[in-house]
């Protein structure tokens, strides 16, 4: 009979030997020969492992079987043809007859074992299965069948094994063979049908440890080889006939065994079935069961295995069997991690399966005792390998180390080496300082505002969330879902430390898109801060009352550089020390700055354009351009964005003739870093000032149409370049050309084109011009320049009543005086800059110039401006 | 998002930390005895430890240890310190009698669970050399101790980790990690700043 068997499957294995019989796995397969147990084993798994050769696999293990079903019943077995319902129904009507008899047998077998069947085929089918359940349950009276058979009419594996059980013990063989002959036929059929039955969906559904569901299997063939001789069918194959008498002794044998051993054996298909569907399922069945039921199974499943080892009635094979089973549990996280698909997943399984065997029968008589562990026991390990991951990652040098001692000995090492640090920076600052006094009131009064800017901040925190779950989903579907219930806390934290990798990608782009928003809110603090009496400690601190170096002391030191958001920290305390004028503070913290950038090391790129940007705001605050100058000279790593900083920072304090300069030496240094941004820039620059000459004039519209991509602002720039001029005409077709761009003009553009208007005389044009803008751009206060100039001083006062009414608020004049071949930028009431006097007596020398030389209308225009400014 | 949330644990470290210094500050001028180097560092070494074990606020196992430890270690004298510590960031200082008790009574356990585990080694070394023939099974055994060992030294290291399965360790001692680099980060910076200050 073993030949028999052996043989059997072995046709069955040629038949989809090319689709997935892998020929690594033969020679195992009959190595295992010796044992049936594990020949079954390393046989069957390998025919079921890919759904689309179950069809072919079915229709050629059905053959044999069908031909033998045939002899029975022809009816029947048309009926199942047709319809998997009614086959299915069929079955249970079979089933109801086959427990009524098998009810004495039952009291025999653990309740355990029934409900651990239940499970296994529970878990098994697949939801399309579901529906025919619901249609079993019917049929099965419910009067026939015990309480506890109730609950699982649908498992045609137990009713099978019900069968032969009763059969085998009842001793009635002959009475016995048409019921168990039936069900299996249909199955077998089924199978042939594409719907998955039993064998196939508890194969298919522990992956790996096919053992017990083959074992079951082949008992059942057994039976069923045996059955057809009883029936004297002479249609059976000539390897039966050859075994007849053969497989009638081991169908003795195996009822037996199944009698003894049947608990066990059930329940290892139950339990493995258990620990496999969690994670075979998803991918067999779509993922269409929640992974959460994988998990919810694999705790019933091992309530079953604990209830089995309470029945403990277990002969020498059945216990092999169980280690057997644990071993395979055991090896599983091993393998699953791999498994990027079911299919795949499996067949690694399957190939660790074979060499297992030896190893198993060596360790099977060990410790029966872990059985109840093993399933908890594989889920602790998988947590603990996933978190183990996780450390990896977060430890430096221990993302290339296999092993778990290596691994183990870098993270002490790590730990070490951290405490060791915190041991030796405590005794540094209990040696540096010697009066433990840090300054608190600082710290809350930054944490107010940090809470402000948190918001902002968040932005960059929410994206991340998607992606690191999209991460880790796939992997282990079922393993994070029952692992984040637990993980609770740090569950934060590896998204944390996960969330710095990406960041670490992605930093530099999200520093630059989150800066604009951070920046308005920071200003908007600072404003708060230093003038707002709402926040009594930050303006304490800026009055001087406390020592301010112990304010911003946490926040200078080199560590943190790393850190932008300290970095802003800074930046609004430095702003915070602008207005009480505190230089020398100012100044400490700024060297501090350029200690630092100019390291390399503890330099960060990325943070390259926020610190320049702060730079530029301090120093062009406290007008000290050329230190900026001093940080930016030795700056290792010059690029695009850094030059744009230092350019749009002398631009942005009006220190004309230094961007110029940075930018004749980006030209130089870098041409490959010229950009758009550097384009407007220099664009609005040059446009603005005074002292640049027309040949730059003419260089930025040459750049101008360098430029690949032109908006607003460079056209802007460009039209306000030429109507400072007075390059009337060059500045309507500009405009028109923009218009004609689909470029929308905003008010800068139109006070741009008015201003030329003015400058050239022409007061209709530049009246029809103002006519056309929108009511909203409130700078229309630029339109008065060129009425002004004509001396219409009554409509200039319509105006500007009607502009005062809507709230707009003019802006102080700036202008700018070239004096000795320097730029000097003055407005209204500008007392800052040290040639104030000289420039407003060099302006009255202007003005008794040109009144000489009959310059009249500007002179009017201007005492006309003073006479409304003092109104 | 790193910044975010590293830069959220770093203030709060950093405020908890602070105010425990401040405390430290006061009640040793109240005391009016002039503190050696030693008694400051392991002053501020505490109050170090403390505010990152509070800022983890109770929800990690080692934090509770490393508060537990600290308030048995020091007995009396440093209790107000830590409560009022504790008392600024979160009621951890409630916990902390409990936590005592619970790490007392688990190092009576693990000594135990210690001395099986030295005599189970002791089996498997013994099994090893008995039974040379299998190789393999020696390698693996001796891999098998290693880990177990390099486990023991992690749990040594990590505050209650005695009393921590292996799940719970690895995850503890992820928190830990990142915990202790926020630390070491803020510490670096105020010394830094220190030295600033003391120099100009």
């Amino acid at each position: 009979m073993d030949m028999g068997d052996q043989d059997k499957f072995e046709l069955e294995n040629r038949n989809d030997d090319p689709v997935n019989f892998s020929p690594g796995i033969k020679p195992d397969w009959r190595f295992g020969g010796s044992n049936l147990t594990n020949t079954s084993m390393g046989l069957v798994p390998t025919g079921n492992s890919m759904a689309v050769s179950k069809g072919d696999l079915v229709g050629s293990s059905s053959r044999p079987s069908a031909s033998r079903a045939e002899s029975f019943n022809p009816t029947l077995w048309d009926h199942p043809t047709s319809s998997q319902d009614l086959g299915f129904c069929d079955m249970n009507v079979q089933t109801s007859a086959s427990t009524s008899d098998s009810i004495g047998i039952r009291k025999g077998i653990p309740a355990s074992l029934r409900s651990g069947i239940d499970r296994a085929l529970d878990m098994c089918w697949n939801p399309p299965n579901s529906m025919l359940k619901g249609g079993m349950f019917l049929p099965n009276g419910p009067g026939v069948l015990p309480q506890s058979l109730s609950q699982f009419p649908a498992d045609s594996a137990f009713i099978e094994r019900a069968a032969r059980f009763s059969c085998f013990n009842g001793g009635s063989f002959s009475d016995m063979v048409n019921p168990f002959g039936f069900p299996e036929s249909m199955s077998m059929y089924s199978k042939g049908g594409g719907l998955m039955p039993w064998t196939q969906e508890l194969v298919a559904g522990n992956g790996s440890k096919g053992v017990p569901g083959v074992h079951s299997q082949r008992n059942e063939l057994n039976g069923d080889v045996s059955l057809p001789m009883e029936q004297g069918t002479t249609e059976g194959s000539p390897l039966k006939n050859e075994k007849k008498s053969e497989s009638l002794a081991k169908s003795h044998d195996e009822a037996k065994h199944a009698i003894g051993g049947s608990g066990n054996e059930s329940d290892e298909a139950d339990s493995s079935g258990g620990g496999g569907g969690g994670q075979e399922e998803p991918s067999m069945l779509d993922g269409a069961k929640p992974s959460a039921k994988g998990f919810k199974k694999r705790k019933r499943s091992r309530q079953a295995n604990e209830l089995d080892q309470a029945n403990a009635q277990q002969p020498g094979e059945s216990a092999m069997d169980i280690t057997e089973f644990q071993d395979k549990g055991e090896q599983q996280p091993a393998s699953t991690p791999n498994k990027t698909t079911g299919k795949q997943g499996k067949q690694g399984s399957q190939a660790s399966d074979p060499p297992k065997e030896e190893y198993i029968h060596v360790r099977a008589r060990r410790g029966q005792a872990t059985n109840s562990h093993s399933l908890a026991e594989r889920v602790r390990r998988e947590k603990i390998s996933e978190r183990m991951k996780f450390l990896q990652d977060l430890v430096p040098g221990c993302s290339k180390v296999t092993g778990k001692a290596v691994m183990l000995d870098e993270i002490i090492n790590y730990v070490q080496s951290l405490q060791r640090q915190v041991e030796f920076l405590s005794m540094k600052l209990a040696t540096v300082n010697p009066r433990l006094d840090f300054n608190i009131e600082g710290l809350l009064a930054n944490d107010i505002l940090q809470s402000r800017v948190g918001p902002s901040s968040t932005l960059g925190f929410s994206p991340d969330m998607p992606m690191i779950y999209r991460q880790l989903h796939p992997s282990q579907p079922g393993l994070i879902q029952a692992g984040l219930p637990g993980m609770g806390s740090s569950s934060d934290l590896l998204r944390r430390a996960m969330g710095s990798q990406i960041t670490q990608m992605t930093g530099g782009f999200k520093e630059l898109s989150q800066l604009p928003n951070v920046w308005e809110d920071e200003l908007h603090n600072v404003v708060q801060m230093s003038y707002g009496g709402s926040t009594p400690p930050s303006s304490q601190d800026v009055d001087g009352s406390t020592p301010p170096g112990q304010m911003k002391v946490p926040f200078t030191a080199k560590g943190l550089w790393g850190d932008v958001f300290f970095l802003r920290l800074l930046l609004q305390l430095t702003q915070a020390l602008q207005p009480s004028r505190n230089h020398a503070q100012a100044k400490k913290l700024h060297s501090q700055i350029i200690k630092t950038v100019t390291n390399p090391e503890t330099f960060l790129l990325n943070n390259l354009p926020f610190l320049l940007e702060c730079h530029s705001f301090c120093y062009s605050k406290s007008g000290r351009l050329s230190e900026m100058q001093e940080i930016f000279n030795p700056m290792p790593t010059r690029d695009g964005v850094s030059w744009n900083s230092l350019n749009s920072g002398h631009a942005s304090c009006g220190s004309v003739a230094e961007a110029v300069k940075v930018y004749s030496l980006l030209l130089r240094d870098g041409p490959g870093n010229l950009n758009r941004i550097t384009f407007s820039t220099m664009l609005v620059l040059s446009s603005s000032q005074g002292c640049v000459n027309l040949g730059r004039q003419i260089n930025s519209h040459r750049l101008f149409d360098e430029m690949e991509i032109t908006d607003e602002v460079s056209w802007t720039a460009l039209v306000s370049g030429y109507a400072q001029f007075a390059k009337a005409y060059e500045t309507f077709v500009l405009f028109e050309r923009m218009l004609a761009h689909g470029l929308k003009p905003d008010g800068v553009t139109f006070i741009g084109v008015l201003s030329a208007c003015g400058r050239a005389g022409l007061v209709e044009k530049g009246h029809h011009y103002f006519e056309s803008m929108s009511p909203r751009m409130l700078q229309a206060i630029s339109a008065l320049k060129p009425l002004c100039s004509k001396g219409k001083w009554d409509e200039v006062a319509k105006l500007r009543r009607g502009m005062r009414d809507k709230g707009a608020r003019k802006e102080p004049g700036c202008s700018w005086i070239k004096y000795k071949n320097r730029v000097h930028i003055f407005s209204a009431d500008d007392q800052s800059s040290p040639f104030s006097d000289q420039i407003y007596a060099k302006l009255e020398e202007l003005n008794c110039k040109m009144i000489e030389k009959g310059y009249e209308p500007d002179m009017s225009s201007v005492l006309h401006d003073v006479e409304e400014s003092e109104k | 998002m790193r910044n975010f949330s590293s830069c959220c644990i770093k203030q709060e470290f950093l405020k908890k930390w602070i105010k425990g210094l401040q405390v430290c500050n006061s009640s040793t001028t109240c005391s009016k005895n002039k503190m050696t180097n030693l008694d400051r560092k392991k002053a501020i070494k505490l109050s170090a430890d403390i505010a990152m074990a509070s800022t983890r606020n109770g929800t990690t196992r080692w934090s509770n240890a490393v508060i537990a430890n600290a308030t048995h270690s020091n007995g009396d004298n440093n209790r107000i310190f830590f409560e009022r510590i504790l008392g600024g960031g979160d009621g951890g200082g409630r916990h902390c009698p409990e936590h005592c008790g619970r790490t007392k009574a688990s190092r009576s356990v693990s000594s135990v669970m210690h001395k099986k585990i030295l005599k189970k080694s002791r089996r498997v070394c013994s099994r090893t050399v008995l039974g040379r023939k299998h190789n393999l099974a020696k390698t693996h055994s001796i891999a098998k101790k290693l880990v177990r060992k390099k486990t023991q030294v992690l749990k040594s290291l990590v505050p209650g980790g005695e009393s921590m399965d292996e799940l719970s360790l690895v995850v503890e001692t992820l928190d830990y990690i990142v915990s202790l680099r926020t630390q070491v980060e803020v510490m670096r910076c105020l010394a830094t700043t220190a030295e600033l200050i003391n120099g100009t």
